[in-house]
């Protein structure tokens, strides 16, 4: 598997992104929620105070009717009692003060402050003077019911507070006991508990100096003092509820506040504003809370859909890999392990196996176009050598591993003169065309510097790519073709002089055939048949005797010159001959011989040719034959293969009749080589031999080591033309100066294929 | 002698050639006759019984092969040798097929005279 890939895990960043999608909507629904929820929680506790509050209003000021009564009938009391008698009246307010258990003391002062009567009865109290108190001084201007501040009585632990008014020449005063009253029961009881299950809201009702009448902790109301942290910011008193913000002990409380104007009493509600947050507290809580599961099952939920998705990929990936690999055997789909219950990761395993399939046939078509054409390049005959610009070495074929024993993988990247330096002196070419984008030739090169000589055609070709340059050397060994080539030249060369000569043959054979004939006839007459009547006659008719003749002729060497004449006559006819036949390339009268009857009648020619000749005898001559017995017959132009076995014979004989060899010996051997398709002829002497020069030139045309007028310098030419044109076969030589010479001649033996 | 003078015609258009055979058959006792032209040679015949003639091929007439023929129809007894410069020359093979022409061609120069001269006679004494 490849592991340096760059990027970010489909599983986190699939568990990211779930997660960021649930988790961001809960969020921002949250946040929503807990605004809205806020200021819902907020106006909801505001309107349970507002309705709370005037309930306790309403409560108060229904309560306080009673009282308020009190006071009306003990006016109306005054009213009846005739001529202001105070008995009356004390015994009026007794009346109504026992009636009512709120009433804890009812007096009557004259508008003096001088007490008149007092319920219940007391006779010390009657008479003094209540001027000095407030409750009575701020009602001797009123004619209204008026409240006054609350107090706690000595012997009494309940707020007490007063409410008098003065009625024509009295004031009335009662004294109430509050706790008395229905209300304060009830604010005590159980709406209290209701409204303050936990106890954490404060309830307070105080009088118009600020004094605590009421409060949920009933120590307050003991202190009978103004705390003015209850009312911070008290602005209006026209009976609408107040809100405000107030910090008692430390703790902030929000207040809602409704002012009583009758009794200038103030009802307030104090509820923590952690009563207020709580809740919004708790929201957020559970907002956290929901965001956090929500992203665990998102991060849980993706971790295991990713996992699958991870599996379904890896799956894939092993597969991609495998192919990566040159693996591509995949299983068939019903054990594919890339088959998942995703159709898509099933069409793209489908796809996978598609292309796995196609880049296997593509995979296996490039490869065997490759091993094609490494086979094409490494099959070929030619040196391949492939440079890149700099000349290191990029390519490397077979033969030029041959050529230079040098593997492949050892030169590439190296540079060119260094694995083969044998093309030092093509290198400026090798540049030009790299430079110059030409192809370059170099023809015949005999780079190898052997002591045979090899020759090389060099080709260099600039590769024709934009995408790879360097330059393609071809080295191809031409030396056979260079040998072939001069071949047709020596052989055009000959078949021209034969054209020449076929020409000629004619024109010169019959001035020869004059002189030579005619010289016959001369010698007849004057030396060989003197005794011819004619001859006699002509004798006689001259005088002569022809003995005299004879005697004259033999003094003058005449016999010798028209000798010379004859022969000469036959040498040039001889030339003509041979040289006719370099013209005639196709065979007339091939037929089936036994090479061995021809080799014999062939030494036999030799040795009366020689005899005649008389200018060396053959008997001298040792021939030693070596025929084997079961040689296969031979397709030939008997003639032409006599000529040439003659030519040998005479040659071997003539030079060493020369050079005055001991024992000379001419050995004439054949035999079949091993398949049957050739038959070997040697023909070896122990004479004077021949030095390399004479070796190497002596099948070239008019070349002779004779002396001038004993051989035409054509015949082993001729005999080489014979052999290799005529017959398909070959002949060569082999010689060591003052041992030999053996000329080796093979021979097909189905004939020559085109003669 | 007891022998009979044997007749022989020599057909060449060179005259050094056609010289040196009549030069030397008449030395050896022949009786010659010679043409340089094809069509007077057979005239020579129509005129003589002639035993054997020597005959060259390239000629400015019909040349030696027609004329071989020509002559055998005029006299089919005698004897022919062809004598050519031409070491190309191939016999045809109705002359080749006709018993009084000699298989072998002599080419010119003829080294040999002795040898032509023994041929024609044991020709001529193998017809008659």
């Amino acid at each position: 598997m490849i592991n340096d890939t760059k990027g970010v895990s489909i599983k986190k960043y699939l568990g990211l992104s779930l997660t960021a999608v649930v988790a961001l909507p809960v969020l921002i629904l949250g946040i929503i929620g807990v605004l809205i929820s806020a200021n819902t929680l907020s106006d909801q506790i505001k309107e349970f105070d507002r309705v709370y509050l005037h309930q306790i209003e309403t409560l108060i000021e229904q309560q306080l009717e009673r009282p308020i009564n009190g006071v009306m009938v003990i006016s109306k009391l005054i009213d009846r009692a005739k001529k202001n008698n105070l008995t009356h009246i004390q015994s009026g307010i007794s009346a109504i003060q026992q009636q009512h258990s709120h009433f804890a003391v009812i007096q009557v002062a004259d508008l003096d402050g001088k007490v008149i009567a007092i319920a219940p009865y007391d006779e010390d109290l009657l008479g003094i003077d209540v001027s000095g108190h407030d409750y009575f001084n701020s009602s001797i201007d009123s004619n209204k019911l008026l409240w006054g501040a609350s107090f706690i009585p000595e012997g009494s632990e309940t707020p007490h507070s007063t409410l008098s008014m003065r009625y024509k020449k009295y004031i009335i005063t009662a004294f109430l006991s509050l706790n008395n009253i229905g209300v304060f029961k009830y604010l005590s009881g159980e709406i209290h508990s209701e409204i303050q299950p936990k106890n954490v809201k404060i309830f307070t009702l105080t009088d118009q100096k600020g004094t605590f009448i009421y409060h949920s902790n009933e120590k307050m109301v003991k202190t009978q003092a103004y705390d003015s942290r209850y009312f911070s910011n008290l602005q209006n008193d026209n009976g609408d509820m107040q809100v405000e913000n107030v910090v008692l002990d430390g703790i902030e409380y929000r207040a809602s506040i409704v002012f009583l104007p009758k009794m200038k009493w103030k009802v307030a509600l104090y509820t923590p504003l952690s009563e207020f947050q709580a809740p919004v507290m708790r929201l957020i809580v559970m907002i956290v809370v929901i965001i956090i599961s929500v992203i665990i099952m998102a991060i849980v939920f993706s971790y295991f859909i990713s996992n699958k998705i991870n599996d379904a990929l890896n799956k894939l990936i092993i597969i991609s890999d495998a192919i990566g690999k040159d693996e591509y055997e995949i299983p068939p789909e019903d054990k594919n392990p890339s088959q998942t219950k995703y159709i898509e990761f099933n069409q793209l395993a489908n796809s996978f196996r598609l292309m796995a399939t196609k880049v296997k046939e593509r995979q296996t078509e490039i490869k065997r176009v490759h091993s094609y054409l490494s086979k094409i390049v490494n099959s070929m005959p030619s040196i391949l050598i492939g440079v890149d610009t700099d000349l290191n070495v990029t390519l490397w074929n077979s033969a030029a591993e041959a050529a230079v024993d040098i593997n492949a993988p050892d030169v590439y990247g190296r540079q060119l003169i260094d694995v083969f330096p044998l093309l030092k002196h093509e290198i400026s070419i090798i540049e030009e065309s790299k430079n110059n984008k030409q192809v370059k030739y170099v023809s015949k090169r005999n780079i190898f510097e052997s002591e045979t000589p090899s020759f090389h055609d060099i080709t260099v070709f600039p590769l024709i790519a934009d995408d790879l340059l360097g330059v393609v050397i071809r080295i191809d060994d031409v030396t056979d073709k260079v040998q072939l080539e001069e071949m047709m030249v020596q052989n055009e060369k000959m078949l021209s002089i034969g054209g020449l000569a076929a020409g000629m043959a004619h024109e010169i054979n019959n001035p020869l055939a004059g002189m030579m004939q005619t010289a016959n006839v001369i010698n007849n007459r004057l030396i060989e048949k003197l005794d011819l009547p004619a001859n006699q006659k002509a004798a006689e008719e001259a005088g002569v005797t022809t003995e005299a003749i004879a005697q004259y002729m033999r003094a003058r060497e005449i016999p010798r010159m028209i000798q010379t004449i004859k022969d000469s006559g036959k040498h040039a006819a001889e030339v003509v001959l041979n040289m006719l036949a370099f013209a005639r390339k196709g065979d007339r009268s091939k037929s089936t011989i036994n090479i061995g009857e021809l080799i014999y009648k062939t030494l036999e020619i030799a040795a009366t040719d020689y005899d005649m000749k008389k200018e060396y005898d053959f008997k001298q001559i040792k021939v030693e034959k070596e025929i084997d017995a079961g040689i296969p017959s031979l397709v030939c132009e008997q003639i032409k293969i006599q000529q040439v076995l003659l030519n040998l014979i005479r040659n071997s004989a003539q030079a060493m009749q020369e050079t005055g060899t001991e024992n000379p010996t001419i050995y004439v051997r054949s035999k079949a080589s091993a398949d049957g398709e050739l038959i070997n002829i040697e023909v070896e002497d122990n004479g004077p031999g021949m030095d390399e020069e004479t070796m190497k030139r002596i099948f070239e045309p008019f070349y002779t080591t004779k002396g001038v007028g004993k051989g035409t310098g054509l015949g082993l030419s001729v005999s080489y033309f014979i052999i290799t044109e005529n017959h398909g076969g070959e002949i060569a030589v082999s010689s060591q100066k003052g041992v030999g010479t053996k000329f080796l001649i093979s021979l097909p033996t189905k004939g020559n294929k085109d003669g | 002698m007891g022998e009979e003078t044997k007749k022989l015609l020599v057909v060449d258009d060179e005259e050094f050639v056609r010289d040196s055979f009549v030069d030397y058959f008449e030395d050896c006792l022949w009786q010659v006759e010679f043409s340089a032209k094809e069509e007077d040679a057979l005239d020579i015949l129509r005129n003589i019984d002639i035993d054997c003639a020597i005959v060259d091929i390239r000629m400015g007439g019909m040349g030696g092969d027609q004329f071989i023929r020509e002559a055998n129809k005029i006299n089919n007894k005698m004897a022919f040798v062809i004598c050519t410069g031409s070491p190309e020359y191939e016999m045809p093979d109705d002359i080749l097929a006709m018993d009084n022409v000699a298989t072998e061609v002599f080419s010119k120069p003829v080294s040999d005279l002795q040898r032509l001269e023994n041929m024609l006679s044991e020709l001529v004494n193998a017809i008659k």
